[in-house]
């Protein structure tokens, strides 16, 4: 017995793994042992860890390329796409430790909060001078147009997060905070998500804490935030993002998905009266709070930056009004500042009468005479940072690393304008262990922790996202430098388990508000419908360019081949000269069409389906991502036609709209988008090919049975002709299935039904005018196609030309009431 | 105490239809111990949706508006009526030396008044230049650090009239302060902010005012400033003495012609008009403003009023920033 606990006790779970010199490392301890939370976590990943970690981390990878989990990177002017960096070995918090840091969080989190409201209310820690002048008024992130928000009811600040690493003596510090728009949370839920996924035993052998309160309490909170709902409606809240090209969108669409509130950018909504506003199809509906991802000073060009196209106008007046929420208030990034953390001590005996429980890394602002001198006797061992954040073209440099030129040149700068520059200790950053080449290795550590305000505290996020950089290095990190990001577990004393997905006690007043669809969610998912029934077609018309050259029709009229051929140029908004041969068509269609810069071609509207599909992709199932990469992969390889399943591709996203989607508002438009779209096509399809051009004088002959068997096989038509005409081919029977037979799904009668029920089922508050106008032009066209007749279509080429001519025009009309109406919101003029 | 009537009227011209306005005015006055403003209307056409205002950091009164209504035009007009006091002009020889200045400032700040420490950094459209601390050297370099800092004022304010050129067409909103120091040429505005430039590093702090110069030709002396737009002028804070007014286009200490409506830390905080509009693509801007002597105040009437008119049409939903009006 004694034998075996002694061989239990040399046996060392983690052979080969040993700290850094001079820092504290999570796992193993200074005795050399591995500490007792660490332990329990290598015994859960079984008998070979290796092997368990190794196919985790494919796991995890996997999985974030399928969930697509990203981030974009700013290169130059644009950003890019990469999926998210994680290392699948957790974390490890022990529960000691968390309470600690999230004492320390709480208090940090109520400093900060008054601050501000102080800052933009009262003034009086700048009065009584417990925040020298200087902090404020020299700062270019205290937003005078902001001032007297401090004075609002409710908090100022919502939500907080801080930048915490473990300093060598195992103290915990606090590197930055983030105040105005702190992001990260989401993350890292997504990253539970992936890695209890991934290491489900070990995760069910620790006692880990759970998440889904935290974010339960989040979004009960936002609600409550509202400061004047409308009687009888639950309170609106939106989630505002600087748009896809933001570094963390895929964050920001993650939570509003999954806090259920809409994502929307500052074109979706509008101010008046000092009340916010979302634009949707059914009109403007008030919003109570909102969830803010835009930096402050971007949030309103007409008080805060003016170039700002990521800001709402308006909204600072609004935010002054009693009406609408801001989670977090406009204007806290002043208190961002690197400058800020010197005083944090005493400002929280200031402010709050109590010791600073969670202290920050020692700082000197050069504003202060004597920690200027400090600073600048002691250079080399420094972080010298600006005092505001990222002010003009000065980032943050090492003391040590400068030469002694630089020196010289930063000590004058230094003394010429102290008051902009401090200075910070180099903290030589605790390490955790990470999985890399193979085995676990110690790597330097930064974690993020998430605080929010709930039920009148502020509550810690159980977990949180920490980062590290993989070259080891511990000088800044950022994931924009290449970090990699870890789930963070806290461990519980005592058993945890998942809280069952619980049902809502109190009945929700409205939930379901199909009419509120955003106006910029229906313009794109209206395009959507168009650019995706658009490249479907043109794919198909290019189908028949090989049959087409091959095919016996050339011997029979070589004149309808040409035509033919022309017609797939028209359709790609392109033509050639009188006198091309058949051969020099067809050339000019494959090369033309897989040209992405010329308007009109294949490759061009499959640039824009992609394009407005990453729009909308947020308001869509999982599935349509699948497609949307398979088309991206289609795309980059640069002969769409030639990818053997782009046509099947493109009919799966036609199904996943019937077939997913809610029959909401924004269903409607993407519907309006594709009937619009074919019953144009078709009519473009019987005008080129009934109505060939002639040459000036010669009379319009009716057209041959070629032509309308062409017509046939273009608008897809030809397998179900024959089975109800079983097979008799005739001008009329056939003119009578493409344009007036109510059955046929590729038929125009069919298009402009579907039109004008979709129409009939818009909603009216925006224009009581212009909708019914639109209704009346929808019916106008489907009683067109009602009354004609189609033998004398057949035979009257003076008729058919009108005819078409006039189905165009009335199509064109309806795209642009409905794009001024429901898009635009203008009220059209009473007489066009 | 002189009375006066104006009326500024700034007037948008787009060249297709803009669907949406907004704006945020500083044109109203400021009502303060040397100043009153009996009487103030504003008048907006198109018809706004809504109108209302609040009172700005530095306690400047600022109005704001919404327009939803399609239109070619946007004119707003503001009528006021002014009592103007003669501020009382200290004897010069009472004012601290120049170099006691920056001890008594630093004391000022933390003992009486911490948001005078605004007005001596860098702002907005006053970055800290080393061409400034040059031109200071240049104009005020040989003045003796003993003398009293509104002798130094009225020294460096005049070779500052002499070295700078007025001249419309030199500078825009848009052009740097480093240009106009370089080219010594622009109007009223540029010239506030070179003053300004030059009072912070010494460590006076100074402060942007705008409102209205009442032209007059006195002793023989032409303002240079243009009648016919608004004006700007500085406030430069003396230690124990209070906020001096003075006017570097025309080489004035600011008097009783000099009405005051908003100040700030530079044009950015106060600019007469600035808005954002929807559609419209370009627009022309034309400003009118009018000062004249008033012998008695109409009748009272501070709300502001409307006027209506109104056309429908349909335009473009891209957001664009309206241009501002220089100050002259």
């Amino acid at each position: 017995m004694a034998a075996i606990s002694a061989l239990l006790a040399s046996h060392d779970p983690l052979p080969g793994y040993a700290g850094l010199p001079g820092r504290y490392d999570e796992c193993r301890a200074p005795d050399g042992s591995v500490r007792p939370h660490w332990a329990a976590f290598l015994r859960g990943l079984g008998p070979d860890s290796s092997a368990t970690l190794r196919s985790a981390t494919d796991a995890c990878a996997r999985a974030v390329l399928e969930q697509d989990v990203s981030m974009n990177v700013y290169a130059g002017d644009r950003s890019e796409p990469k999926p998210w960096p994680l290392d699948v070995v957790p974390h490890l918090v022990s529960s000691d430790d968390w309470e600690v840091l999230s004492n320390g969080l709480r208090q940090r989190a109520r400093l900060y909060n008054t601050l501000a409201a102080d800052l933009y209310g009262p003034q009086k820690f700048l009065r009584n001078g417990a925040l020298p002048a200087q902090l404020a008024m020299a700062n270019p992130h205290f937003l005078r147009p902001c001032f007297g928000l401090g004075n609002q009811p409710g908090v100022f600040l919502h939500h907080y997060a801080a930048d915490i690493a473990r300093a060598p003596d195992g103290q915990w510090w606090v590197l930055q905070d983030r105040l105005d728009a702190p992001s990260g949370f989401g993350y890292s839920l997504q990253n539970r998500v992936i890695v209890r996924t991934a290491l489900p035993q070990a995760f069910h052998g620790a006692q880990v804490e759970r998440l889904d309160r935290f974010f339960r309490d989040f979004q009960s909170s936002l609600a409550r935030l509202a400061p004047s709902p409308a009687r009888g409606e639950e309170p609106r809240v939106v989630f505002l993002t600087p748009g896809p090209a933001n570094e963390t969108y895929f964050e920001h669409a993650y939570l509003a998905r999954l806090l259920g509130h809409p994502l929307v950018e500052g074109a979706d909504l509008t101010t008046r009266d000092r009340q916010v506003f979302l634009r949707t199809v059914g009109g403007l509906k008030r919003v109570d709070t909102i969830v803010r991802r835009v930096d402050s000073g971007f949030c309103d060009p007409l008080e805060l930056n003016p170039h700002s196209v990521l800001g709402v106008p308006g909204l600072v007046h609004a935010a002054h009004g009693d009406r609408v929420a801001l989670a977090n208030q406009l204007g806290a990034a002043a208190l961002e500042s690197a400058c800020l953390l010197a005083f944090a001590k005493p400002l929280c005996r200031a402010v709050l009468g109590e010791d600073l429980r969670l202290p920050s890394v020692a700082t000197w602002w050069c504003g202060q005479p004597s920690a200027k001198e400090y600073v600048l006797e002691n250079l080399h061992a420094l972080v010298i940072k600006p005092s505001f954040r990222e002010r003009g073209a000065f980032a943050t440099r090492y003391g040590a690393l400068l030469t002694g030129r630089e020196r010289d040149a930063l000590t004058a700068d230094i003394e010429a304008h102290p008051g902009e520059y401090c200075g910070q200790e180099r903290l030589l950053l605790g390490t955790t262990p990470a999985w890399s080449a193979g085995r676990l290795g110690p790597v330097p550590f930064v974690m993020r922790l998430f605080v929010a305000w709930h039920d009148g505290d502020y509550r810690v996020m159980p977990g949180g996202l920490t980062r590290f950089d993989p070259t080891g290095a511990d000088a800044i990190v950022s994931l924009q430098r290449g970090s990699v990001t870890k789930d963070t577990w806290v461990l519980s004393a005592s058993p945890t388990r998942d809280a069952p997905a619980t049902m809502l006690a109190e009945p929700i007043a409205v939930y379901h508000r199909p009419e509120s669809t955003p106006s910029r969610l229906a313009d794109n998912l209206y395009w959507l419908g168009r650019y995706l029934e658009r490249t479907a077609q043109i794919s198909r018309l290019l189908d028949r360019l090989d049959p087409l050259v091959r095919n016996e029709i050339v011997a029979l009229d070589a004149a309808v081949v040409k035509d033919s051929l022309r017609i797939l140029l028209a359709a790609q908004q392109s033509s050639a000269a009188d006198d091309a041969t058949t051969g020099e068509l067809a050339a000019q269609i494959r090369l033309e069409a897989d040209d992405p810069d010329h308007p009109g071609s294949l490759a061009a509207n499959l640039g824009q389906l992609i394009r407005v599909l990453d729009q909308v992709k947020v308001n869509l199932p999982p599935e349509f991502w699948r497609i949307l990469r398979r088309l991206r992969a289609i795309a980059a390889q640069g002969h769409p036609q030639l990818e053997s399943d782009f046509g099947q591709q493109l009919a799966i996203l036609e199904a996943l709209g019937s077939e997913t989607l809610a029959q909401d508002m924004g269903w409607r438009f993407l519907k309006l988008g594709r009937r619009i779209e074919r019953a144009r096509h078709i009519v473009f399809l019987a005008d080129e090919l009934l109505l060939p051009e002639r040459p000036e004088g010669e009379p319009a002959a009716p057209p041959s049975e070629f032509r309308l068997q062409t017509l046939l096989h273009f608008t897809d038509t030809l397998f179900t002709y024959r089975s109800i005409y079983h097979g008799v081919y005739q001008p009329a029977s056939i003119l009578a299935w493409i344009i007036g037979a109510p059955e046929n799904p590729r038929g125009l009668c069919f298009q402009a039904e579907r039109i004008s029920a979709h129409m009939a089922a818009l909603p009216e508050v925006l224009a009581p005018r212009a909708v019914p106008a639109l209704r009346a032009t929808a019916f106008r066209l489907v009683s067109n196609i009602k009354l004609v007749d189609p033998s004398a279509l057949a035979g009257d080429p003076q008729l058919a030309q009108e005819f078409f001519t006039g189905a165009e025009a009335l199509l064109t009309e309806l795209n642009n009431r409905l794009t001024q109406v429901y898009f635009s919101h203008s009220e059209v003029p009473e007489a066009i | 105490m002189p009375h006066y009537s104006i009326t500024h009227t700034t007037r948008y011209k787009h060249n297709s239809f803009a669907t949406a306005a907004w704006q945020a005015l500083h044109l109203q006055p400021r009502n303060e111990t040397a100043q009153h403003c009996d009487a103030f209307e504003l008048h907006v056409a198109p018809h706004p949706i809504d109108l209302s205002s609040r009172f700005d950091y530095f306690g400047n009164k600022q109005h704001l508006f919404t327009l939803r209504e399609p239109h070619r035009e946007l004119t707003v007009t503001s009528h006021c009526v002014v009592r103007r006091d003669e501020p009382v002009l200290p004897m010069a020889g009472l004012t601290p030396a120049c170099d006691e200045i920056p001890d008594l400032v630093d004391e000022a700040v933390v003992d009486d008044d911490f948001a005078l420490d605004q007005f001596l950094h860098a702002s907005p459209m006053v970055p800290l230049l080393p061409g400034a601390c040059a031109l200071a050297e240049e104009l005020g370099g040989d003045v003796e650090p003993g003398t009293p800092v509104m002798d130094w004022l009225t020294i460096v304010g005049g070779r500052f009239s002499q070295a700078f050129t007025f001249d419309r067409e030199a500078t825009r909103i848009s052009t740097p302060l480093a240009e106009v120091i370089e080219k010594r040429r622009g109007v009223c505005q540029d010239f506030a902010h070179v003053m300004i430039a030059l009072l912070r590093p010494l460590r006076i702090p100074c402060r942007y005012v705008s409102g209205y110069l009442f032209h007059r030709e006195e002793n023989g002396n032409k303002d240079r400033s243009v009648e016919g737009a608004s004006h700007a002028w500085v406030e430069a804070f003396v230690p124990r003495l209070g906020w001096i007014a003075f006017d570097p286009t025309n080489n004035l200490i600011g008097g009783d012609r000099h009405i005051r409506v908003a100040i700030g830390r530079d044009y950015a905080d106060v600019p007469p008009t600035r808005g954002v509009h929807k559609g419209g693509a370009e627009s022309v801007l034309s400003v009118a403003v009018t000062v004249n002597p008033s012998d008695a105040p109409p009748p009272e009437q501070v709300a502001p009023s409307i006027v209506i008119q109104s056309r429908p049409v349909f335009a473009r939903m891209n957001l664009r920033m309206d241009q501002e009006q220089q100050q002259q």
